[in-house]
């Protein structure tokens, strides 16, 4: 199932909605909870037990770590005891239930997700050196949401380990916090803070409701009307021995980039507007990616709560752990403000790329597509003040629209190049795709009318165009800071509806469903 | 403070720290920038910044910085 | 108060809004040309008012075993085949009853592989919106919309004259057929869904006074000794004729030369020893025989195009 099923959208939503105000105020928690544990078994059956294992894991975690730091602060408030022994003493402790901790959920997402790979390849090992053992491989089928909630149980357990948060003493609002329906499947991943909305029971609002619905519409749009329909495109070229070279190639990556960003950021559409309905506000995920500057700020764009935990729980532990800042401040007195950070945020930043690689699958596909945007945003880095000096002498303003065209064209390149080998079924397929792609490349391709038998024809082009100016038009508007819905809001009755009712007859006849078009399956929630 | 806007305009010129108040959410400090503020920070004024404390909030502008600094070097 | 009024009455544009787009949508003959979906089973809509006596309910089972030109050319009976592919029970009770409101039917046969095939609950109440706004259905003829589809009234004309068989004479021989109805002490589950929809076929068919027959046409992939189990159990219990050509009735089948597709489906030849049994079935049970009448002229018609199209 996904969010944009009709058994979502018509079946499920709308009987927690109607229940959910049902309930009062007090126990509106209880009604989200079981919801959720429904949904999650709908999808995922016995294997409920894996969340809620975590769930009691995270709670357990939390209430130990409280003991320890009462325990403590009692031991401190005693006479003649040194200070700073007590606290090493129960530093130390927090520190062991943590690693411990941190251990048992890595090793179950492992199991459940990278175990066929890492035997895989040690298989391969294996009779590469001439051992003859074959590990027997078991796929296991993962929780929904694994990749998901696991984060968000890391990131409770450094929080509370660090003194951010305290250990929540009620595990309802833990349970909560993981299993959220709409968001269980595909994030955004949270930061748990025991003051979410999510427990206070807001009723539901004619407001609430009526800009959760607009929100979810705009994400049927991107999903139904422009990634749906360009799955015919993307599955005809990345099939495995398709023999599409050239410009098509480079449509396909196109293409796949662009419903890739349609997907996931309608369903995020989709996720947000659902809580917002319940009066919970979730962190956004996406803030117009195309329009950044460079790869650095794409991904501070893109999947915006994924690089955040990297960074928070990765980046910043690596790089400033003890060893590499000593090292940052030596080599800065050396070599200068540049490369001085470059060789710990290198270290760290290559940890992070290749968990952000590895989190999209086990594949080595995507640790390519790791290593690569690492690479794109190193050099990003060393070249910055080669590329500054040249623009400062040849007087050209790096601010001024024509030079940020550019920018963005540059941009969107890489990534539709990063995205092949994402979407590609193996690396060796994307490297051959990619070396298609300067195979009788030709723009002639364009307008031969090579193009339209890839499973579309011109009206469907059409339309994809037509979607794409509208999202293009909402996206700078957003970027330009203009609050869309309120602004919408505040027009008289009939404009309003006039406009919600072309959205929703749009998105049903120029939808890619029904006969002849089969939705993607959602992407992310695989991850 | 005077030391503190130094080692900002040392380690990234032509910013207005003065008036900005959104360093990191306005992407004019990158990650690899805070590394280097964040050592130099710790190297000037003697003080450790806890991974707990290196949030957007903190770095967005120079009287955050400045006050969490402060809040440091009175912890200790 | 005043919020609930603004949102009834905006549904209730927006269900006008749809309701109007599916009168200009919905296509305007029930063939492949006017964008018809699956006019191989829709092409019924065309057959004259209470000409048809029999129907052969299912999944693609049906539309691969049973010829119902053969019953016609060789017993002058008329029937159809109201089958699609992984038909689901709910759709089968929906063509029953789109077809009971033109014709009346003594005898429906109902393929029992149906009964095995789960689905849920939204996909039944799917179908039932897109039957009331078929633009859900046919919004995609945006693309070859004219003029007369704004005006013009939907007629369906288009008669088939395969009536509803899809099946081709291509042979491919299974690779063997040793594990094929092989004895197991267990039984096939029917599920909850099925057992509700099937209740439903049974009374509408009490209702109009139609005898039912459940049917196992045969299939190496879809039949086995659990299903036949349960179907003897289950045929008992509603006190129904049962006909299995996997296991009881030997009607010749050569797996080496009757199927299609390794064993899943049969081809021509299996299709014409599975018409010519329920042939003498039907021939039993005193159907009767149109040949010569002249409200029947299309089925001639057809004949002379089937007969032309299969070198039959």
């Amino acid at each position: 199932m996904s969010y944009l099923s009709n058994t979502y959208l018509f079946l499920i939503l709308p009987v927690v909605i109607v229940v959910y105000s049902l309930f009062p105020k007090k126990c509106r928690w209880v009604c989200l909870l079981v919801a959720s544990y429904l949904f999650f078994y709908m999808i995922s059956g016995k294997l409920l037990a894996c969340l809620l294992f975590t769930t009691l894991h995270c709670f357990v975690y939390g209430l130990l770590v409280k003991k320890y730091d009462d325990q403590c602060s009692e031991a401190l408030l005693e006479e003649n005891v040194d200070k700073k022994e007590v606290k090493k003493k129960y530093k130390h402790k927090k520190k062991v239930a943590l690693i411990i901790s941190i251990f048992i959920q890595v090793g179950l997402l492992f199991v459940y997700k990278y175990m066929p790979f890492f035997l895989g390849n040690v298989n391969t090992i294996a009779k590469w050196v001439g051992l003859d053992v074959e590990l027997k491989i078991h796929k296991l089928i993962a929780p929904i949401g694994l990749s998901f909630y696991t984060l968000e149980a890391l990131a409770y357990m450094v929080d509370v380990y660090q003194g951010k948060i305290e250990g929540e003493k009620k595990i309802h609002k833990l349970a909560l916090f993981l299993a959220f329906f709409p968001q269980i499947m595909e994030g955004p991943i949270d930061r748990y803070d025991g003051e979410s909305a999510l427990f206070q029971g807001n009723p539901i609002t004619y407001e609430g409701l009526c800009y959760g619905c607009q929100r979810i519409l705009y994400g049927l749009l991107k999903k139904i009307v422009i990634a749906d329909r360009l799955n015919s495109v993307v599955k005809c070229i990345f099939a495995v021995g398709a023999t599409y070279t050239g410009f098509t190639v480079f449509f396909g990556a196109v293409c796949y980039t662009v419903m890739l960003y349609m997907e996931f950021s309608g369903t995020m559409d989709v996720i947000v507007g659902s809580a917002e309905i319940f009066g919970i506000k979730l962190p956004e995920n996406f803030r117009q990616p195309f329009f950044s500057k460079n790869i650095s700020e794409f991904w501070s764009r893109w999947h915006i709560t994924l690089g955040a935990w990297l960074k928070d729980y990765i980046f910043y532990p690596v790089s400033l752990s003890k060893g590499m800042k000593g090292l940052t401040v030596k080599i800065r007195k050396k070599l200068g403000n540049q490369f001085g950070p470059l060789v710990a945020g290198s270290v760290a930043l290559l940890c992070v790329w290749l968990l952000n690689g590895l989190w999209h699958g086990a594949g080595w596909n995507y640790i390519f597509f790791g290593i690569y945007h690492f690479a794109l945003i190193l050099f990003g880095n060393v070249l910055e003040p080669v590329v500054k000096k040249l623009a400062d002498r040849l007087k050209i303003d790096r601010t001024k629209l024509p030079y940020r065209i550019l920018q963005a064209l540059k941009l969107f390149i890489l990534v539709v190049i990063g995205e092949l080998f994402f979407r590609a079924e193996t690396l060796s397929e994307g490297f051959r795709l990619f070396s298609a792609i300067f195979e009788n490349f030709t723009l002639k391709t364009i307008w031969d009318g090579s193009l339209m038998n890839l499973g579309l024809d011109i009206h469907d082009f059409t339309i994809i165009g037509i979607t794409l100016v509208i999202v293009f038009v909402m996206s700078v508007l957003k970027e330009k800071g203009m609050a869309i819905r309120e602004t919408v809001a505040k027009k008289p009755l009939p404009v309003r509806w006039v406009l919600y009712l072309a959205l929703i007859l749009f998105i049903v006849i120029f939808g890619a469903y029904g006969p002849g078009y089969k939705a993607i399956d959602p992407i992310y929630a695989n991850y | 403070m005077e030391k503190l806007l130094e080692i900002l305009e040392e380690l990234k010129p032509d910013v207005d720290y003065k008036n900005i108040e959104d360093l990191v959410d306005g992407h004019y400090l990158d990650s690899l920038t805070i590394l280097s503020l964040v050592a130099e920070i710790e190297d000037v004024f003697e003080v450790e910044i806890p991974t707990v404390d290196i949030v957007p909030a903190n770095f967005n502008s120079v009287e955050a910085l400045w006050n969490l600094i402060t809040k440091l070097q009175k912890d200790e | 108060m005043k919020n609930f009024i603004k949102a009834i009455g905006f549904l209730t544009i927006l269900l006008v809004l749809l309701y109007g787009s599916s009168v200009v949508l919905r296509p305007k003959n029930n063939d492949e040309k006017s964008g018809f979906y699956r006019p191989d089973v829709n092409g019924f809509l065309a057959e004259k008012e209470n000409t048809i006596d029999a129907l052969f309910i299912g999944d693609s089972l049906i539309y691969t075993s049973i010829l119902p030109m053969r019953l016609y050319e060789n017993y002058g009976f008329t029937s159809y085949d109201l089958s699609t592919p992984a038909q689901k029970l709910y759709e089968s009770y929906d063509y029953l009853q789109q077809a009971l409101e033109r014709q009346k039917p003594s005898i429906v046969f109902i393929e029992s592989n149906c009964l095995f095939r789960d689905f849920k609950i939204e996909s039944a109440l799917g179908a039932k919106v897109t039957k009331v706004l078929p633009v859900f259905t046919y919004h995609n003829r945006w693309k070859t919309l004219t003029w007369n589809d704004f005006v013009e009234k939907p007629e369906y004309t288009w008669i088939n004259f395969k009536k509803g068989y899809k099946g081709t004479d291509k042979i491919k021989s299974p690779k063997d057929i040793k594990d094929y109805m092989v004895k197991k002490n267990e039984k096939k589950k029917i599920f909850d869904i099925d057992k509700f929809y099937i209740e439903k076929i049974f009374d509408l068919c009490e209702k109009n006074d139609i005898e039912v027959v459940l049917l196992s046409t045969p299939s190496m992939k879809s039949y086995n000794y659990p299903k036949y189990l349960r179907m003897k159990e289950f045929s008992e219990k509603y006190k129904l004729e049962y006909l299995d050509f996997n296991l009881d009735i030997d009607i010749g089948i050569d797996w080496r030369e009757d199927t299609a597709d390794r064993g899943d489906h049969l081809n021509f030849h299996g299709a014409k020893k599975v018409t010519d049994y329920i042939g003498k079935v039907l021939e039993q049970k005193k159907l009767v025989n149109h040949r010569g009448d002249e409200r029947y002229e299309d089925w001639e018609k057809s004949l002379v195009k089937y007969r032309k199209y299969f070198k039959a």
